[in-house]
C-alpha cells in the first residue's frame, strides 16, 4: 500500500473510532458501541475492555480485585479468565503501554488505557502491526476520560437514586402508623383523595368506615397500654387479612379505625347493601375474642359508614369533599355512640341537621357569658330529716335566638370546642360570689360544681380553682369538685394526682353519676375519694326493681368498706326515699325534696 | 456418512396443490427440516401459504427471493423444497424495526451448534445489529451464512418462510450441528475515495465529507459515466457504482445503493457513521474471478459435494449473461456438484475474525464437510 494511502488509513481508523467513543452516558452501551466499531473496523474477534479504576488496591498487587470487564463477543469463561488474569498482571506491573501475546493463530493485544484499565484486542491469523497499535494509543486517553465520565454520571444517578428511595421510604414511613402496622390518617386522606377522584370519574360508590372500640380505654387503665397496644394489633392484623386489594383500613387514633372500600357497584341501593354486609362483618371480627395473655376481650364497635361520592357538594374542591365525606362518618360513628353504642349507622340528612344545630350551639356559646346568657341554678342536696346540706351548681343556658338549650346538649359542645375551660371558671366564680354572700348560713356545708373532664385534665385546674377560692375568701371545705368516670378513665394517674392535690388542700372530690360508665371497682380504691353520688338511673323506681336494690346495696356497701361518703341524686318520689332513707346514706337529692332553682330562691330557702 | 440435502422438490407453477405436493414428496425422506427458496416472481399472492406453513410438523425455513439457483441455473419462477437430513432448529425474530429496544432470545437447544443458515428481510432495518447479537452470544465459534429475502421491487412484503406463517421484518436463524466452509468472494476495485460518511441513519447515507451524499455520489458517476439520475434510472446507473467499506485488512465490504430518497441514499446493509466509504467499480472477468477463486481456495479435502450459493441479485444484474459463466465456475469449482442457491438482496457469512458481515455485490458459497447421516425417528 502506498504511504499517502496508508497514512489516510491510519487517519480513517483513529477518525471511526474516535467518533465512536463516548456516545452514550452509560458505560455498557458507550463500551458497546465502540467495541462493536473497534471489532469490525480492525478485523478483530474479540474486544475486551477490563476495568480496574473502581478496584480495591491493595499493597500486595496479587491482592487487588479482579476489575470489571466488558467484552464483545461473549468469550468461553476460561479464556475471559485468563485474559482478565494478564490484563490484571499487565495493568498492576506498569510495564509500558501494550503488551503481546501470541498463541497459535491467536494475537491478543494488551493496551492501557491510562487511569482506567486494560482494552484487549484479540486477531486471528494475521497480526496487527505497530503502526495501527501506536495510532490506537491516543484513542485510549480520550476513551478513559470517557469511561471515567460514564462512571461518574452512574454513581451520580445511583447516588440519585438511592437519595430518592430513602425519600420514598421516609414517605411511606410517613404513611404508617408504627403500633399497629397499618396505614395511618394521611395515607388514608390521600387513599380517600384518589378513590374520590376515580369514583367520580367510573361513577363507582365506595364507602368509609369510621369505627372506634367501645370503652378501649378500660383496657389500657386496668391492664396497661401494653395490653391495650396487643389488643389494637391483633385487631388490626385480623382485619387486614379480610382486605380486599385497593382497600384501605387505617388506624386514626387510638382506638379509632377508617376503613376505604372502593368499587362497591354502580347503584347506590347495592352498594349500601354491601356496605351494610360490610359493617357487620367488621362488627363480627372485631367482637370475635381476642386473647392477650391470660385476658380474653370481646371487644363491641361503634361504626358510621358514608356512601361517597353521593351527597357531596361537587362546587367543593376535591380535599374539601373528602373532609366532608369523613366528616360526615364521624357524625354517623358519633350518633351510634350516643345511642347505645356497638352497632353501626349511615350518615343521613338528619344527621347533618344535627350537626348544622351543633355549629349553632357552638357558634352562640362563643358569646355567651357576654351576652350574660348563662345562670346558675342550685339544687339542694339535704339530709335524711330533709334539712339542706349542700347544693350542686347547675348551668342552665337561654340564648335569643335558640331559647333554652339543655346542659345535656350544650356542655358536651363546649367540652369538645374548649369552650367549657371558660365557661367552668365562670360558674366557680358564680358560685364563689354566692358562698361568699351567704357566709354567716352555717347550715349550708358545701356547693358542689361538676367539672369536665377537659377542664380536669387542663394542667392549671387546681391551682386556678384554689386562687379563685382564695380571691372570694372562701373555704376550700364549702367547695366539691364533681367528676364522672369518664374523667378517671382517660388518665387515672393524672386523676389521682389531682385529686390527691386537692385533697390536701381540702377540696373534696366526689364521683358522679357512679354506676352508669365503666363502674370498674378496680380503680376505686386507688382514688382519694370523699364522696360516691350513685346514678339516678339506679333510683328510679327503686321500691319497685329488685335488681337495682342489690345494685345500690352494694354501692352503699362498698362506701361503707372504704369510708366513703354516699349521695343518692334523682329521688323523685316518697316511696322511693322511703327505700333509701332506711340506709347508711349522707344525702339525697331529687326532685321530691328540691328542684334545681335560682340563685335569689336558694338564697330564700337557706334563710327560711 | 450421508449427504446433508435429501432429494429436492422443484415446481415452475408455485400454488397450493403445487406445494402440498412438494412438501409431501420431500417429507416422504423424513427430513428433519425443509427449506424453501421461492422466487418473487411465482408468489403474488400468498395467502394460501400461512396455513400450510403452520400446518407442517417439521421445522420449515426459507425465503421469496427475486430468483432461484438449481442445477447451475437461475430459475425466475419457481420454487425448490429442499429436505434436510440433519438436526436443525429455527429461531424467528420478529419486528427488527424495534430491535435495538427489544430482548431477542439467541439461546438454542440444539447440543454443539457448529453452524447457523440466516435468512432475514433484506429491506429491514437494524440488520446489523441483529447480526451483531448472533455474533455477541456465540462468538466466532458459530460459523454463520445466508442472505436477504425480499422483492427487487424494493418494497418491503412477507418474504420469509416459518412454521408461524410467511413473515416480514424479521430474522431466521437456523442452527445446525454439521460444519461448513464459506467462501466469500466479490471482486470489486475501488474507483474514488475516500469520502467521510459524516451523516447516516443506519442503511441511509445522508452525506459524505458535508455534502448531500447524493449529489457527491452523482458527480463521481458523471465524471466516469457522463450520466445523469435526472435522465437514466437510479439502479440502473448505482448497480455499477457500488459503496465499499474497508477494513483492516480483510476484503472491502461492498455496500448497493438501491434507491435515493431525497438527497440521501438508500443502501442494503448498514453504513456506520463516520466511516471512509469509496466508490468502486467491476470488470466481469474480475467479479467472476473472485466469486471462483474464492470457492477454490476454501473447499477442504473432507467436502461431500454439497453446498449452498447465496449470491447477490445485482451482481446478475451487473454481470447480465456472465452470470452464468460465474455460477458454472463455482459449480466446477464444487466438483460440478449439484448447486441449489438463491439470488438475494445481501448475503451474510462470518469473517475469518468471526465477526458476522451483511455484504452486498458477493457471492457467498457455502460448502459441507462430510458428516454422519441422522435419519429422524418416526414418531
Amino acid at each position: 500500500m502506498y504511504s499517502a494511502d496508508r497514512a489516510l488509513q491510519i487517519i480513517s481508523i483513529q477518525y471511526e473510532l474516535v467518533m465512536n467513543i463516548g456516545l452514550d452516558q452509560r458505560l455498557e452501551n458507550m463500551l458497546s458501541s465502540f467495541m462493536q466499531r473497534t471489532l469490525q473496523r480492525l478485523s478483530l474477534s474479540m474486544v475486551m475492555l477490563v476495568d480496574f479504576n473502581q478496584c480495591e488496591l491493595t499493597d500486595d498487587p496479587q491482592g487487588h480485585t479482579e476489575g470489571t470487564s466488558y467484552c464483545f463477543p461473549q468469550v468461553d469463561a476460561a479464556h475471559g479468565k485468563w485474559l482478565i488474569s494478564e490484563a490484571k498482571s499487565f495493568y498492576y506491573r506498569l510495564a509500558g503501554d501494550h503488551y503481546y501475546i501470541g498463541k497459535q493463530s491467536r494475537h491478543s493485544y494488551f493496551l492501557t488505557v491510562p487511569q482506567f484499565g486494560v482494552l484487549i484486542l484479540e486477531r486471528e491469523s494475521t497480526p496487527l502491526d505497530e503502526m495501527i497499535l501506536a495510532a490506537l494509543k491516543p484513542l485510549l486517553v480520550k476513551l478513559s476520560a470517557s469511561c471515567q465520565a460514564c462512571q461518574e454520571h452512574q454513581n451520580l444517578i445511583k447516588e440519585v437514586e438511592a437519595r430518592k428511595l430513602a425519600e420514598t421510604q421516609l414517605i411511606e414511613q410517613s404513611m404508617i402508623d408504627p403500633q399497629s402496622g397499618l396505614a395511618n390518617r394521611k395515607k388514608f386522606n390521600l387513599s380517600l383523595l384518589s378513590a374520590l377522584s376515580s369514583s367520580i370519574n367510573s361513577k363507582e360508590i365506595g364507602a368509609i368506615f369510621i369505627f372506634d372500640l367501645d370503652r378501649f380505654k378500660v383496657i389500657n387503665n386496668t391492664l396497661g397500654h401494653e395490653v391495650g397496644d396487643e389488643v389494637i394489633n391483633i385487631l388490626g392484623q385480623r382485619l387486614q387479612e379480610c382486605m380486599r386489594p385497593g382497600d384501605t383500613l387505617a388506624r386514626i387514633g387510638g382506638d379509632e379505625f377508617a376503613l376505604l372500600v372502593v368499587d362497591l357497584s354502580l347503584d347506590e341501593s347495592i352498594a349500601f347493601e354491601k356496605s351494610q354486609k360490610i359493617a357487620k362483618k367488621l362488627g363480627k371480627l372485631i367482637s370475635a375474642p381476642i386473647k392477650v395473655g391470660d385476658n380474653v376481650f370481646s371487644i363491641s364497635n361503634s361504626t358510621g359508614v358514608n356512601l361517597f361520592p353521593l351527597d357531596v357538594d361537587s362546587s367543593l374542591s376535591m380535599r374539601q369533599q373528602a373532609d366532608v365525606i369523613v366528616k360526615n362518618a364521624d357524625l354517623a360513628m358519633n350518633s351510634v355512640k350516643q345511642a347505645n353504642r356497638n352497632g353501626y349507622n349511615f350518615y343521613n340528612k338528619e344527621l347533618q341537621s344535627y350537626s348544622q344545630r351543633k355549629a349553632q350551639i357552638e357558634n352562640c356559646l362563643q358569646t355567651a357569658i357576654f351576652n350574660n346568657e348563662f345562670e346558675v341554678y342550685y339544687q339542694p342536696l339535704v339530709a335524711v330529716d330533709g334539712k339542706v346540706l349542700g347544693a350542686e351548681a347547675l348551668l342552665r343556658w337561654s340564648n335569643q335566638s335558640l331559647g333554652r338549650v339543655g346542659p345535656d346538649e350544650f356542655i358536651p359542645i363546649a367540652e369538645e370546642s374548649g369552650l367549657i375551660l371558660d365557661i367552668g371558671a365562670w360558674v366557680l366564680e358564680q358560685v364563689c360570689q354566692i358562698l361568699s354572700s351567704i357566709a354567716s348560713n352555717e347550715a349550708l356545708k358545701y356547693i358542689s360544681v361538676n367539672v369536665s373532664p377537659r377542664q380536669f385534665i387542663h394542667h392549671n385546674f387546681a391551682n386556678d380553682l384554689l386562687g379563685t377560692l382564695n380571691k372570694y375568701g372562701i373555704n376550700s371545705r364549702q367547695i366539691r369538685v364533681e367528676v364522672t368516670e369518664g374523667v378517671v378513665i382517660d388518665n387515672i394517674d393524672l386523676t389521682i394526682q389531682k385529686m390527691r392535690y386537692l385533697k390536701d388542700n381540702g377540696v373534696v372530690t366526689m364521683l358522679d353519676d357512679f354506676g352508669s360508665g365503666y363502674s370498674s371497682l378496680s380503680y376505686l380504691h386507688q382514688l382519694p375519694l370523699q364522696t360516691i353520688k350513685i346514678d339516678k338511673s339506679f333510683i328510679t323506681d327503686i321500691e319497685k326493681t329488685n335488681r337495682n336494690h342489690v345494685i345500690v346495696d352494694s354501692i352503699i356497701d362498698i362506701c361503707e368498706h372504704f369510708s366513703l361518703e354516699c349521695i343518692v341524686e334523682g329521688v323523685e318520689n316518697c316511696n322511693e326515699f322511703e327505700y333509701l332513707a332506711t340506709k347508711n346514706i349522707t344525702a339525697y337529692q331529687g326532685y321530691y325534696f328540691h328542684r334545681p332553682m335560682p340563685k335569689y330562691d336558694f338564697i330564700a330557702l337557706l334563710e327560711q | 456418512m450421508g449427504c446433508l440435502f435429501g432429494q429436492y422438490q422443484y415446481s415452475a407453477i408455485v400454488s397450493g396443490e403445487s406445494l402440498q405436493s412438494l412438501l409431501s414428496a420431500a417429507l416422504s425422506n423424513s427430513p428433519h427440516a425443509l427449506l424453501i427458496f421461492c422466487c418473487d416472481e411465482s408468489l403474488k399472492n400468498h395467502t394460501f401459504l400461512d396455513p400450510i406453513l403452520t400446518s407442517l410438523q417439521v421445522p420449515v425455513f426459507g425465503g421469496v427471493f427475486p430468483a432461484i439457483i438449481l442445477e447451475g441455473k437461475v430459475f425466475e419462477k419457481g420454487i425448490i423444497v429442499l429436505p434436510i437430513m440433519t438436526p436443525v432448529e429455527v429461531k424467528v425474530f420478529e419486528n427488527l424495526k424495534n430491535a435495538p429496544t427489544s430482548t431477542f432470545d439467541l439461546t438454542n437447544e440444539l447440543p454443539n451448534s457448529e453452524s447457523a443458515i440466516v435468512l432475514i428481510d433484506g429491506l429491514s432495518r437494524n440488520i446489523d445489529f441483529a447480526l451483531n447479537l448472533i455474533f455477541e452470544h456465540y462468538g466466532k465459534k458459530l460459523k454463520v451464512f445466508g442472505g436477504g429475502a425480499g422483492s427487487l421491487s424494493f418494497e418491503q412484503n412477507p418474504c420469509l418462510f416459518s412454521n408461524q406463517g410467511l413473515l416480514t421484518d424479521a430474522m431466521l436463524v437456523a442452527f445446525m450441528q454439521i460444519p461448513w466452509d464459506l467462501a466469500v468472494g466479490h471482486g470489486w476495485e475501488v474507483l474514488q475515495g475516500p469520502f467521510l460518511a459524516n451523516e447516516v441513519d443506519d442503511n441511509k447515507i445522508i452525506q459524505l465529507n458535508f455534502q448531500p451524499a447524493l449529489e457527491v455520489y452523482e458527480n463521481v458517476i458523471k465524471d466516469f459515466e457522463n450520466k445523469l439520475f435526472a435522465e437514466h434510472d437510479f439502479f440502473e446507473l448505482a448497480k455499477i457504482y457500488p459503496f465499499g467499506i474497508q477494513r483492516l485488512d480483510d476484503d472491502i465490504l461492498v455496500r448497493d445503493p438501491v434507491s435515493v430518497e431525497q438527497t440521501s441514499l438508500l443502501c442494503v446493509g448498514k453504513v456506520p457513521e463516520n466511516t471512509m466509504l469509496y466508490i468502486l467499480k467491476g470488470q466481469n472477468s474480475n467479479l467472476v474471478k473472485a466469486a471462483v477463486d474464492s470457492v477454490e481456495s476454501s473447499i477442504t479435502t473432507n467436502f461431500n459435494g454439497q453446498g449452498l450459493l447465496f449470491n447477490c441479485v445485482s451482481r446478475q444484474l451487473f454481470l447480465e449473461n456472465e452470470f452464468e459463466s460465474e455460477l458454472q465456475g463455482i459449480a466446477s469449482a464444487m466438483g460440478n456438484s449439484e448447486l441449489i442457491g438463491a439470488l438475494v438482496l445481501g448475503e451474510v457469512a462470518s469473517g475469518e475474525s468471526g465477526a458476522i458481515h451483511f455484504h452486498n455485490k458477493t457471492a457467498i458459497t457455502a460448502t459441507t464437510k462430510t458428516f454422519p447421516i441422522l435419519t429422524k425417528e418416526l414418531d
